[in-house]
């Protein structure tokens, strides 16, 4: 007797029997278990086996009869897609050129719909992401929202408001050490937390107590797969690390691992590998409400409530800060949501977020997909047209046999849904090819379960079909209804009304084109005007940036000393901020002045900083080893004397924790990316050995040596802590990398849509010729030279791609002009872009007409006429 | 003729279902084409040879009895019609002439 568990899949008995002739299916059911039972195991291959042979009896033989598929419906249908798929196979071109518009169409605007989606989905796998609230805070009524706040707040907040049920406060270390016995890791992703971490968000926890995992000092929580890098399994619980930290302040500390988590989703704003208990650090409880350093999340009981919070958070912030300061820091705080994290401009990129999304991106690439999806279908309209005309004999036999119009008219609908789905099978096995390199170039992991969830397959098939459907109607339409006996017997012009919709299609489709092209030379020429303005003001090229200098510890003149022996090195500065990397930290007000709106950040430099960097000095003098008083001295720049609104800045007096005197100005630079503008800045003398960074000139010749010079020095000072270094100039790119990607992506879908459209208008023309070759013969007769027959055409199509140009400009000037917000400096939108791009689709369109309409003025007019 | 023509896997399985007798059914027709051939067939290439074979005439199929094995489910057994025997003989006697004009792939000469 079989047992229970040891049965065949039942599925495929179902199958089996659905599509079996009745007649055989007991002698074949038979065999299949027998042979099932010969393999005497139950293990997956032993199934997989099985199938194998269920999907292998898909044979004719095996059928049972279908006395539904005999019927005349189905007859018709199988003759017609017969004669269909022979006379595809005929005009192979034709077919290729058809498909190859249509898998681009689509397999573009999947991609873009797969990257779209999953930026709108950004947390949302976190179980309670509508309850849970970031708060936010700007400074000085400014524009931009930050998100850091002091120690104590979130307990205030507990205890002021009851729609709050807890809060959770998280500290970010990005430089650490993790050491496991004699491994040592680099770890980028280590955050401390209140206990209360899993609670607000939600999440559970694969090994450990979600509420007492994180109580006690010295516990750290792990992510599954920082579990399965240390110590290959995945539950270490009970097990000791050693994490080090120049951010929390810890070196070789050991904590002991309490739980496990699942890591976050890809599409989430954090991504932690070590959550270590907040009890763990004194630093967190600093009771001092000004010192903003922790982010802070707030677990509401719904989320209607943040509103009625956020109204009477002015008044509990009086209170918590004293009027006094509440009046001076003139901040706003919010609650943002959980969702609106990722992509949210208004709120500071803070270090721990893993990647940062963009509205614009979001709703302007469905535009491009939409774009790029139209030309492909409007392509297809056209070929499809023009393959049509080829059947024509066919459909005009099978009307005078009596066939059904609108029987018809659906059989051709249905080729082209057939050919529209063919094309999306070749699309998505095309995407599937290019997924990891799609993934690594949007630098986002997209989750594929989700991608190919029955729903959202559902959801593009039945547009794909829609799409077939309604691009299929046309040319059905136009050969079902066209008249045999007009067009056979008498002598008739140009039939217009096919033509006319065509036309239409092909105004919008070079409508796009332009679009495409006026916004990729745009695009160029705004890179090209960032690059000339960060270059304004400093040399970024050839600087070296140490960005861990803290591990010299007491040695930091001597490393110094030691690299100056190299004569490459032209010189070295330490500073607490360089441009390109923010790191300020006081602000200040002058002296004289009773206005508290013009504060400037300062941050601090050594003397060498102008020298390093390469900036310009436009007044008085910078830090100098010479002058005695100059820790009491500082430096601003342009912006910040115009803010300040001194004409003559030199003496004057500014007030940080104590008086400051103005010894010079610099001229503006970029310290952030061009997206912001500049602040007004000033700089101090930094007390040696708490620089942030060191920056090293290099002597352009000889870099890689001197690297490897600079590597060696650092090896002789400090052990086992490798240096962590890069160059100026990368830094400044890294900024522009999603703007960048942008460009690239409108040029390459520009140029797509540049092929497509020519596609499109060599099919166009050839069923333009194709009707008027009687008209092109008769007026060779009559005298007609080539060239009046080439510019029969042309000016037909040069009417069409004026209209085009005129309709395209609107468009691309809004585009623009919505894409230049995001900046602070913005290349101007000249009319040349629109010249260049409208001259170069016709010129492209003319070549596409003029090797069409090259057959048409050179054909002998005896092969066109001699039919009558 | 062409009503007469013989596919290779075809006249293995005659050859096959002559050989077992009263035995031959479609699993067992499988297992003893890997046992005798070392080929994996598949049942539904058996038994799809098998409904061309039918169709040719060359065999017959008949039901046996219920068995326990396969859940009482019934055999197809297969027989060589007497046309099949002899279409098998012609298919024989045609390679073993051409064999024998070939003298350069004679046993003693590989």
């Amino acid at each position: 007797m079989r047992s229970r568990r040891n049965r065949p899949p039942r599925l495929a008995d179902k199958i089996l029997s659905w599509f079996c002739d009745p007649d055989l299916h007991e002698a074949i059911q038979g065999d299949l278990h027998e042979y099932y039972n010969d393999a005497k195991s139950n293990s997956w291959k032993t199934k997989f086996r099985y199938w194998f042979q269920v999907v292998n009896l898909l044979r004719p033989f095996a059928f049972r009869d279908m006395k539904i598929f005999n019927g005349r419906f189905f007859t018709l249908l199988r003759f017609h897609l017969k004669i269909s798929g022979k006379t595809y196979l005929k005009n192979k071109v034709l077919t290729a050129v058809n498909l190859f518009g249509l898998v681009i169409g689509i397999g573009v605007s999947f991609l873009i719909w797969a990257f779209v989606s999953h930026e709108l989905t950004y947390d949302r796998s976190f179980p309670n992401s509508e309850r849970v609230f970031r708060v936010i805070r700007n400074w000085q009524g400014g524009e931009k929202f930050g998100t850091s706040v002091s120690a104590p707040f979130a307990e205030a907040l507990r205890a002021e408001f009851p729609e709050v049920i807890t809060t959770t406060r998280l500290y970010h270390s990005e430089n650490n050490i993790v050491m496991k016995a004699d491994k040592v890791f680099r770890e980028e992703y280590v955050l401390a937390a209140d206990a209360t971490f899993f609670e607000v968000f939600g999440t559970s926890l694969i090994h450990g107590n979600t509420s007492e995992c994180l109580r006690s000092p010295g516990s750290v929580v792990i992510s599954e797969s920082a579990a399965l890098k240390l110590f290959n399994e995945s539950n270490p619980t009970g097990n000791n690390i050693a994490i080090e930290s120049s951010d929390l302040g810890i070196s070789e500390k050991n904590y002991v691992i309490t739980g496990v988590f699942d890591d976050f989703s890809p599409n989430s704003h954090m991504a932690p590998d070590f959550l270590i208990s907040s009890s763990s650090f004194p630093f967190m409880n600093n009771p001092n409400p000004l010192n903003h350093f922790l982010k802070t999340y707030v677990l509401l009981q719904n989320t209607e409530q943040s509103k009625q919070v956020e109204e009477r958070l002015p008044a509990f912030m009086e209170r918590f800060y004293g009027t006094d300061y509440f009046n001076y820091s003139r901040s706003t705080y919010l609650l943002q949501p959980l969702d609106d994290i990722h992509l949210n401009s208004i709120v500071h990129k803070a270090s721990y977020e893993s990647s940062k999304g963009s509205y614009f991106a979001v709703s302007f690439f469905p535009a491009l997909a939409v774009f790029i999806l139209i030309i492909s279908v409007i392509n297809f309209v056209n070929l499809h047209t023009s393959h049509s005309i080829g059947r024509k004999k066919e459909t005009w036999v099978k009307k005078v046999n009596g066939a059904s119009l609108f029987q018809e008219t659906g059989y051709l609908v249905l080729d082209s849904v057939i050919i529209f789905l063919v094309a999306l099978f070749i699309a998505i096995c095309t995407i599937e090819f290019f997924f990891t390199d799609f993934e690594s170039f949007v630098d986002r992991q997209i989750d594929r379960q989700f991608l190919y969830s029955s729903q959202n397959i559902v959801l593009v098939l039945s547009i794909v079909v829609a799409l077939g459907i309604l691009s299929g109607l046309h040319p059905a339409v136009m050969l079902v209804s066209s008249d045999m006996l007009k067009e056979k017997k008498a002598v008739t012009g140009v039939k217009k009304t096919g033509v006319f919709l065509n036309s239409k299609l092909i105004i919008l489709q070079f409508m796009i084109c332009m679009f495409f092209l006026a916004g990729s030379i745009f695009i160029f020429k705004q890179f090209r005007y960032l690059n000339s303005e960060t270059n304004r003001g400093f040399n970024k090229e050839n600087v070296l940036l140490i960005k861990n200098p803290w591990y010299l510890g007491e040695s930091h003149a001597a490393f110094k000393q030691a690299l100056t022996s190299n004569r490459n090195i032209i010189s070295i500065s330490g500073s607490e901020s360089v441009p390109g990397i923010n790191n300020f930290s006081t602000w200040g007000h002058p002296v004289d002045s009773a206005d508290d709106d013009s504060h400037i950040t300062v941050f601090y430099c050594d003397e060498q900083y102008v020298n390093t960097l390469g900036l310009k000095l436009v007044e008085g003098r910078f830090f100098s080893k010479g002058h005695k008083t100059d820790n009491l001295a500082i430096v601003l720049n342009e912006t910040a004397v115009k803010k300040l609104g001194w004409d003559d800045p030199i003496g004057k007096r500014y007030r940080l924790d104590t008086v400051f005197h103005v010894i010079g100005v610099i001229q503006d630079i970029h310290f952030e990316s061009l997206h912001n503008a500049i602040d007004p800045m000033g700089m101090v003398l930094i007390r040696p050995g708490t620089e942030s960074f060191i920056s090293i000139r290099i002597a352009s010749d000889e870099i890689a040596k001197t690297v490897s010079f600079v590597n060696d020095v650092w090896g002789s000072f400090v052990a086992n802590r490798p240096i962590d270094y890069t160059f100026l100039d990368k830094e400044f790119a890294s900024w522009y990398t999603t703007d960048r990607k942008m460009g690239m992506i409108t040029a390459v879908l520009s140029a797509l849509a540049i092929i497509l459209s020519c596609l499109g208008i060599l099919g166009l023309m050839f069923y333009t010729i194709l009707r008027r070759t009687k008209e092109i013969g008769i007026r060779k007769v009559f005298g007609a030279s080539t060239l009046d027959i080439h510019l029969l055409f042309i000016q037909d199509t040069s009417k069409w791609l004026m209209m085009a140009f005129v309709l395209a400009i609107p468009f691309s000037v809004l585009a623009m002009k919505k894409w230049l917000q995001d900046f602070a400096y913005r290349a101007e939108i000249s009319w040349w872009i629109f010249a260049i791009a409208g001259l170069a689709v016709y010129l492209i369109a003319l070549a596409c007409i003029l090797f069409q309409s090259y057959r048409a003025a050179h054909q002998n007019p005896i092969d066109s006429l001699r039919y009558e | 003729m062409s009503k007469d023509y013989l596919g290779e896997f075809e006249e293995l399985i005659m050859l096959i279902a002559v050989m077992m007798k009263d035995e031959a059914y479609g699993l067992a027709l499988c297992r003893e084409i890997k046992g005798q051939t070392g080929r994996n067939v598949t049942i539904g290439a058996v038994h799809a040879t098998v409904a061309r074979l039918e169709k040719k005439g060359f065999v017959d199929t008949y039901l046996g009895g219920s068995t326990n094995e396969r859940g009482g489910r019934r055999k197809r057994f297969i027989r060589v019609t007497n046309l099949g025997r002899k279409v098998l003989v012609k298919s024989r006697d045609a390679k073993m002439s051409l064999w024998n004009k070939i003298p350069e792939l004679a046993p003693g000469n590989i």
